[in-house]
């Protein structure tokens, strides 16, 4: 028989003999154009090495496949305790960062006007590492070596910012600022609450009970794709046992889809909910009693060292979040607040945490002590399922920083007066901006930039893009020149991760010491590129002689080789491998021994290189000393810090400006790569562009229709959105995502979207100290479709 | 013969996207731009749906993302309004498309009740030098042929390849998708559905399991397992 489907398939085979055979027209020559010359992806020898990506930090390990020189896949490392052979959606596009067509093409020097790409001209590593090195150079030999300031981002933990941080110390100079503070809030808690500065790391897969405060616990976390391991072990990975997730936030986040229960609070009152509910476990005596009588300080009403009454925890929640308070407050009804209580109290292990929403937006301060006090009267600190605090591996000193002119520089007030006028920061790149414009303390006569994009990426964008022009000397270090490179001196690419050898430390959020081994994939850089740390590695043999002295390492592998020997001699731990081998090593280690199934520095070396690298998967529970480093010894719970922020005043119908990192461009970066735009918002199908959502009662009163564009204003700045009609967000806000809105980035994030950093009230958290991100309000109203938008 | 089949558990999944890259980057499925992007012809063989589209303000998220790559129907909508026999089931079940014959007449996407099959509206265009990075496993797709998930096709075939070189029998675990081998949530199973002891059968015996749009009788082969409290 002779179907329908065989006849028109015959007909389409003569047409296309007929085209081809001569006489084609031009628009059926171009039709076979394309099967005239397939792409066809050439075969080669393969092999597998392994990497740690650096996408953000997380630090997953990876395995890359090569075929040929060509690196044509990167998958989870299954042995790594970090990834367990699962990768984000960031870690997958890794390939399209390392073959980007917008990297610089080797070391760039400006010769025109800042701000465009075209004003850079090509030069030699030679020359670059001469010119910025004999600069450097003069400004230590005039005796101002702490005018050079390094500014790190993102990015892992691995040497390339170890390095540049420690030639910095060497050079004498102590202004390393950080820009991304995503950690910070959650580390200032920890530091009040136990005397430990560092990120706490959660104990999930342990957990019975979560209580989000507005975290993206399963977005842009520290280490996310830790995190979200943990998270599918929490939900189902013990039999018969299912942990529970509410999450408590304005907005229906990608967190906020997957828990069991979403309590919409009006903007910025996700603390004083939680106080609500520890008011509610503390009046009707729910609290871990022996927990907290024994561990807690605080909770009653005490005199201090100077004889003034201190009002404890009891008594500032009976008085400030009785339940009628908090209702009104958070307009979640009481009923839903005390059954929160009895669950929290009641389901086992729970576990609160506090908003961190990404690298770039670290919640407010007053909402992680909440997330805090409620851990701490249910026992959730040291204990499994709780918040654990992680040990630093033990890595070798590095040889002695120089003294003379390099201690006097260190020995400097910081310029953005962290630390000093700010006590309980440790970088204030705001206030750095401030302090370069203002040329005071002194001037800043340098400014190298390592992952860092300030004039995208802070709070103060504007601030930075001006301050820049004062500082005479600026160097970044960026592959695909950003924002911040576009307006420097000097761009010196460093390497995709792929590129090099590196060595990277335990990442943030995850409670065991481990060491990550990478090995370069490609034979060669894919651009004239360098990886930072072996730059600062020369800078430090070019300045001067006891900089060489103090970072005495011919190459990264020689450093390498001194981080294993030092590691070996540390006897403890063992090399990744199976959970068969994790579960060894952790019953060998809590019975006392050590069996690290190496003998020799040599051994350590080749195994862990062909594993990914160490680790230490004993934790101790319960080691005190190590956890609680107060005063007192005990987790001091600060009634007297307890008050809310004052909110912003609502003035003639403002809303609150909430904004979130997508994972895929969270931080700042990601935006560059076109497989991460394409997937900002799961669930939409329209993507690279800036939206605004907002509550279906709100637009009906601003006169907006889905899809329309809007204006967003606040008093510093103003841009244009898409508006997203949805009831995803409470009717008193808009929110809108942070990472479009470039000016650098290469072709696909160039121009595309707009920054909402840039509308940020200048408005501190009052408490720490750092950006208040969730402070501003903004006017919205529809506007004309922006230039150059579909 | 194995009847290959998925297993998505939504209580686990995270809607982190993790699959969806990881299927672009395995299959060589080529960047859109902002342009493309805006026409709807950017290719993804897997997507995230919203399941529901009603959006509630309350307690409860009504809103569920969900994965969707091609079902891989034992009843496939598809295959039988392909003219030219492009798209067809083979004996393992999968529905595999056969570009050099398809002449993008798009039947098949019309028919295909999951929207899942995308058409090249253009030549694939790697820039310089991102062509470096595709993967000789999987051919590169010319314009004006439809392309869909393959359940990572070419994978069984090394897998096989590898097993046979072994000596061995294929194990389960040697042969699972990018997406699958990606998930950090670890919310993806994939297997022989018709072996009772494979974790994909185990799972789809599930009280949560469910299969979307059964109802048209299309019988697909990824299997899904709901949120909630109870279930195994």
């Amino acid at each position: 028989m002779l179907g329908r489907r065989r006849f028109l398939g015959w007909t389409v085979g003569a047409a296309a003999g007929a085209a081809v055979g001569g006489g084609a027209s031009a628009g059926l020559r171009a039709l076979f154009a394309s099967a005239e010359s397939p792409i066809v992806p050439p075969r080669g020898p393969e092999r597998v090495v392994l990497s740690v990506c650096d996408l953000c930090s997380g630090g997953c390990g990876v395995r890359v496949r090569m075929v040929g020189d060509r690196a044509v896949r990167v998958e989870g490392n299954p042995l790594h305790p970090v990834s367990g052979g699962r990768l984000c959606p960031r870690g997958q596009a890794a390939l399209q960062a390392l073959y980007h067509p917008d990297r610089a093409e080797g070391p760039l020097r400006r010769r025109g006007p800042r701000g465009d790409l075209s004003s850079f001209v090509r030069a030699t590593w030679d020359e670059a590492l001469g010119e910025i090195g004999a600069r450097l150079a003069e400004i230590r030999a005039a005796g101002r070596p702490e005018a050079v300031v390094l500014m790190t981002g993102g990015g892992g933990a691995g040497l390339g910012p170890r390095v540049a941080r420690r030639f910095l110390s060497a050079y004498g100079s102590s202004n390393h600022v950080a820009l991304h503070r995503g950690d910070e809030a959650a580390a200032i808690a920890l530091l009040l609450a136990q005397g430990v500065r560092t990120a706490p790391a959660l104990d999930l897969q342990s957990a019975d009970y979560v209580l989000s405060l507005g975290s993206a616990l399963l977005e842009a976390w520290s280490a996310p794709v830790h995190a979200t391991r943990a998270y599918g072990e929490f939900r189902r990975g013990r039999t018969g046992r299912r942990g529970k997730l509410v999450h408590v936030e304005p907005r229906l986040s990608i967190t906020a889809v997957s828990a069991d229960e979403w309590i919409a609070v009006r903007p910025g009152t996700e603390g004083v909910f939680a106080l609500g509910v520890a008011a509610a476990i503390v009046g009707e005596g729910l609290h871990s009693k022996p927990f907290v009588a024994e561990r807690i300080a605080g909770l009653e009403d005490e005199r201090d060292a100077d004889g003034r009454m201190r009002p404890g925890l009891r008594s500032v929640l009976a008085q400030r979040y009785r339940l009628e308070q908090v209702e009104a407050e958070t307009g979640v009804p009481g009923d839903v607040i005390l059954r929160v209580a009895r669950e929290f109290a009641s389901a086992g292990a729970s576990l609160a945490i506090g908003p961190r929403k990404g690298p770039i937006l670290p919640g407010r301060l007053f909402d992680h002590l909440a997330a805090g006090v409620l851990n701490a009267l249910v026992g959730a600190v040291d204990a499994p399922g709780g918040l654990l605090v992680a040990d630093e591996p033990p890595l070798p000193a590095w040889p002695p920083l120089p003294g003379g002119v390099s201690a006097a520089g260190r020995a400097r007030p910081r310029l953005d007066g962290a630390g000093a006028e700010r006590p309980l920061l440790a970088s204030d790149p705001e206030r750095l901006a401030e302090a370069i414009r203002a040329r005071a303390p002194y001037r800043a006569e340098a400014l190298l930039l390592l992952d860092a994009d300030p004039v995208f990426a802070s709070a103060a964008p504007e601030a930075f893009a001006a301050a820049i022009e004062d500082v005479p000397l600026v160097v970044s270090f960026a592959a695909i020149p950003d924002d911040t490179a576009l307006l420097a001196d000097w761009i010196l690419p460093g390497s995709h991760y792929l590129e090099r050898a590196d060595l990277h430390t335990t990442p943030a959020g995850v409670p065991y010491p481990l060491v990550s081994l990478a090995r370069p994939a490609l034979p060669r850089p894919v651009r004239d590129a360098r990886p930072a740390a072996e730059v600062f590695l020369e800078l430090a043999r070019r300045v001067a002689p006891e900089l060489a002295a103090a970072l005495p390492w011919k190459d990264l592998d020689a450093l390498l080789h001194w981080e294993m020997e030092g590691l070996h001699a540390a006897r403890r731990g063992a090399v990744m491998g199976t959970a068969f081998d994790e579960a060894f090593v952790r019953m060998m280690e809590g019975a006392g021994w050590w069996a690290p199934g190496y003998r020799t520095a040599a051994e350590l070396w080749t195994r862990a290189h062909e594993s990914g690298g160490w680790w230490d998967p004993f934790y101790d529970h319960g080691d005190w000393r190590r956890v609680l480093r107060t005063a007192s010894g005990r987790i001091e719970l600060r009634g007297d810090l307890l008050a809310p922020p004052p909110a912003a005043p609502d003035r003639d119908g403002t809303l609150a400006l909430l904004l979130f990192e997508p994972l895929p461009i969270a931080g700042g970066t990601g935006a560059e790569l076109p497989f991460l735009q394409a997937i900002l918002d799961p669930g939409h199908e329209a993507h690279w562009e800036t939206w605004a959502e907002i509550h279906p009662d709100t637009a009906a009163r601003l006169g907006v229709a889905d899809r329309d564009w809007v204006r967003l204003e606040s008093p510093r700045s103003s841009l244009v959105a898409r508006a997203r009609v949805t009831a995803r967000v409470v009717p008193d806000a808009v929110a809108v995502p942070v990472g479009l809105g470039k000016r650098g980035g290469g072709r696909w994030a160039s121009n595309i979207g707009a920054n909402p950093l840039r509308l940020l009230a200048p408005t501190r958290d009052p408490l720490c100290g750092l950006p208040d991100f969730g402070a501003t309000r903004v006017r919205v109203m529809r506007a004309r479709r922006p230039n150059g938008s579909a | 013969m194995a009847r290959w089949g998925m297993v998505i558990d939504l209580d686990r999944c995270t809607a982190c996207q993790a699959c969806v890259v990881a299927c672009q980057v395995e299959n060589n499925v080529p960047p859109a731009g902002s342009v493309d992007a805006a026409r709807g012809r950017a290719i993804s063989w897997l997507r995230l749906v919203p399941l529901d589209g009603r959006e509630a303000h309350g307690t409860r998220p009504a809103l569920r993302l969900v994965p969707l790559p091609c079902q891989h129907c034992d009843l496939p909508p598809c295959t039988p309004v392909c003219p030219v026999y492009a798209t067809q089931k083979d004996e393992e079940g999968f529905v595999a498309q056969i570009y050099p014959r398809c002449i993008g007449c798009r039947y098949c996407t019309t028919a295909c009740p999951y929207t899942v099959r995308d058409f090249n509206w253009r030549r694939p265009e790697w820039p310089a030098p991102m062509e470096q990075s595709l993967s000789p496993d999987v051919s590169v797709r010319p314009r004006g042929v439809v392309e869909k998930c393959t359940f990572c096709h070419h994978r069984l075939q090394l897998a096989r390849d590898q097993a046979r070189a072994e000596g061995r029998p294929l194990r389960e675990q040697d042969y699972v998708p990018a997406c699958v081998q990606t998930c950090p949530a670890n919310a993806m199973a994939f297997g022989d559905l018709d072996d009772p002891r494979s974790t994909v059968a185990r799972l789809s015996r599930s009280p949560r399991a469910f299969r979307l749009l059964e109802e048209l009788g299309t019988g697909p082969k990824v299997v899904y397992l709901s949120k909630g409290e109870w279930g195994a």
